[in-house]
């Protein structure tokens, strides 16, 4: 598929998440206030003597900014709307393209990433600035490629995450409530909420680390974790888990799926 | 090498099985009992020609169903299914590529988007070239009269125009075969007739096959050149529209109601037209040269508060094909 074709596609599903411009702001700028809260309350915490275990107060502070910066990346993903379609049965206009699903929810995903990350560059910016941080500052060109590594881990990880939560659709009408849960449990696992590292290494290793953590870690203190290369392919493990078990999930739906109930 | 039918459906069984579950907090933790409800059981069906073939039957027939095992939506329990020489669920792009699909009362464009939005999004899905593009689409708009509400949220759009929006979207990609599920559902006449025209004019055009389902047999008797009616899963006739009529004979329905109870007896040699009664309303069905001595003889001999006179329901043109073939 030429490039061109998976941006248009790509490009096209953004316009239609956007056609309410006005919220589409708005929800963008939540996320800004969002990220000024924390920033002010580790801001505040670390001014009172309150130390992370690894970290520095600089690299503190630049952890949590990188994380949301990372978090656009990876975390922002089109692929939630898939288990209301299952369930509407209108996910059969897609079945109908020819076009491969994969190739199509991949488009969508990366022009919904291109955009939100675009964004974001401009709220972190400023706190660089005014906070004096330096992302990629010691980095090397392996510290450069375990993080393109680490990005594409992430991102390949939650999407499958996602997928194996949206093909409960075909078995079970009711999965929000238990989503709901799994998001919360993720923001803390994936570290989110704080370095991992900094409270159990065990943590660190765990697929819902590849989400946030790594990352995240690497561009707050500039330097390769050690032992990266099994980081990874413990990495790469967890990925192919889940990827396997979505592919049984959603081959055996599609087998279920019913369609539109007419 | 025998060339491929368009439609070729060899011992078809499909059933489906949902939960009846409570609603509300009390159906998360009530499973509910499985229940499997069987459409087809060894159906078997071949359709070819570049024609518009009708697909009627009544509510439930399995008209719908029919249509997504047809374009690989959902799989089938057992059986054959090819069309254009493919294997459906394998959903390859060539196939695709040659399939257009309509739902009636579901809308295939963007909600908050206007139709060319949606338009657009298709070009590049189907791989459609700009100026094919162009052409194909004012061609379609004027025709079906929306060129003027392409740039128009669709949201915004009333349901005929709407409708008429969707016929363009699944004819855009110039479909072979295209599945219309009851485009002209709750539609006032002039749009009705507005899609009827469009259908027959891009048969001939574009020497398609066009499967077009509905409720009315009038509907489809002016469209189309093949007629299938399907009933609880069930061919009970295929044939060409010619065969139809003269089968089911150029028919009305006359419907009666009298001032009074009346008895069979009274209807003297009406008794054999004469296919419900109950207390004061009856119900005939007439060959075309009876209805004015049938009316005749009804006005003068008894004292009648209501009669319409109707072209033959599907439900009672099923019936006389049950009673033909016992
Ligand atoms: N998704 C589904 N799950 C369970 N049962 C279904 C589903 N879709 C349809 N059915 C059942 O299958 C039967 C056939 O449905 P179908 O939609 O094919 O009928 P139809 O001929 O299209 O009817 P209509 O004219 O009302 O559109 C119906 O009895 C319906 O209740
Ligand atoms: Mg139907």
């Amino acid at each position: 598929m030429s490039w061109k074709r998976w941006w248009l596609i790509g490009y096209s599903f953004f316009k239609e998440e956007t056609a309410f411009q006005l919220s589409f702001l708005v929800s963008k700028l939540r996320e800004f206030i969002n990220l000024i809260v924390i920033f002010l309350l580790w801001y505040a915490l670390l001014k009172h003597n309150f130390h992370l275990k690894n970290y520095t107060n600089q690299q503190t502070l630049g952890y949590f900014l990188y994380s949301f910066v990372i978090g656009q990346i990876i975390l922002s993903t089109r692929l939630w709307r898939i288990g209301d379609m299952i369930i509407s049965g209108n996910i059969s206009a897609l079945f109908l393209y020819p076009i491969k699903m994969w190739q199509l929810f991949l488009s969508w995903d990366i022009a919904h990433k291109v955009i939100n990350f675009t964004i974001s560059l401009f709220y972190l910016l400023p706190f660089l600035f005014f906070f004096h941080l330096t992302p990629f500052q010691h980095f090397t060109l392996t510290t450069y490629i375990f993080f393109i590594l680490s990005l594409i881990l992430g991102s390949l990880t939650y999407s499958f995450i996602v997928l194996i939560f949206n093909s409960l659709a075909f078995y079970l009408t009711e999965m929000w409530s238990v989503i709901f849960l799994f998001n919360i449990f993720l923001s803390f696992f994936s570290g989110q909420f704080f370095p991992l590292d900094a409270v159990s290494s065990l943590l660190a290793f765990s697929p819902f680390a590849y989400v946030n953590f790594w990352p995240s870690r690497l561009l707050a203190r500039s330097e390769l974790p050690p032992h990266s290369i099994l980081i990874l392919a413990v990495g790469f493990f967890w990925l192919l888990i889940f990827f396997l078990t979505f592919t049984a999930l959603w081959r055996t739906g599609l087998k279920k799926f019913s369609g539109w109930g007419e | 090498m025998p060339k491929d039918k368009v439609i070729e459906v060899r011992h078809l069984s499909k059933s489906y099985t949902s939960r009846e579950r409570p609603s509300g907090i009390k159906g998360l933790f009530k499973w509910g009992k499985k229940k499997k409800k069987a459409i087809f059981n060894d159906f078997n069906l071949s359709l070819d020609g570049q024609q518009v073939i009708g697909l009627i039957g009544p509510n439930g027939a399995g008209k719908t169903t029919l249509l997504k095992l047809l374009s690989g939506i959902i799989y089938p329990d057992q059986g054959k299914i090819k069309v254009l020489g493919y294997r459906p669920q394998k959903r390859q792009k060539s196939f695709l590529r040659q399939l257009g699909f309509l739902m009636g009362n579901k809308s295939h464009l963007w909600w908050n988007l206007p139709p060319i939005d949606s338009f657009q999004m298709l070009k590049v899905i189907y791989q459609i070239e700009e100026n094919a593009f162009n052409d194909t689409l004012t061609k379609f708009s004027r025709f079906l009269e929306v060129d003027h509400l392409l740039f128009k949220p669709v949201r915004q759009l009333s349901l005929g125009e709407r409708m008429r929006c969707q016929l363009i979207a699944a004819f855009l990609h110039l479909p072979k075969l295209v599945f219309l599920d009851e485009p002209t559902l709750a539609l006032d006449i002039i749009s009705q007739e507005k899609i009827r025209k469009f259908i027959c004019y891009y048969q001939k055009e574009y020497q398609a096959t066009i499967i077009v389902t509905s409720h009315y047999l009038k509907d489809i008797l002016t469209t189309a050149q093949e007629v299938v009616i399907l009933n609880n899963g069930q061919l009970v006739f295929q044939g060409n529209k010619d065969k139809l009529v003269s089968l089911t004979g150029h028919q009305r329905e006359i419907k009666v109601e009298f001032f009074s109870p009346t008895k069979r007896g009274k209807l003297q040699e009406y008794q054999p037209y004469l296919k419900k009664l109950n207390d004061s309303q009856a119900m005939f069905l007439v060959p075309k040269e009876k209805i004015v001595d049938l009316t005749k003889f009804l006005t003068t001999h008894f004292s009648i508060t209501d009669l319409t006179i109707k072209e033959m329901e599907i439900e009672t043109v099923i019936k006389e094909f049950f009673k033909r073939e016992p």
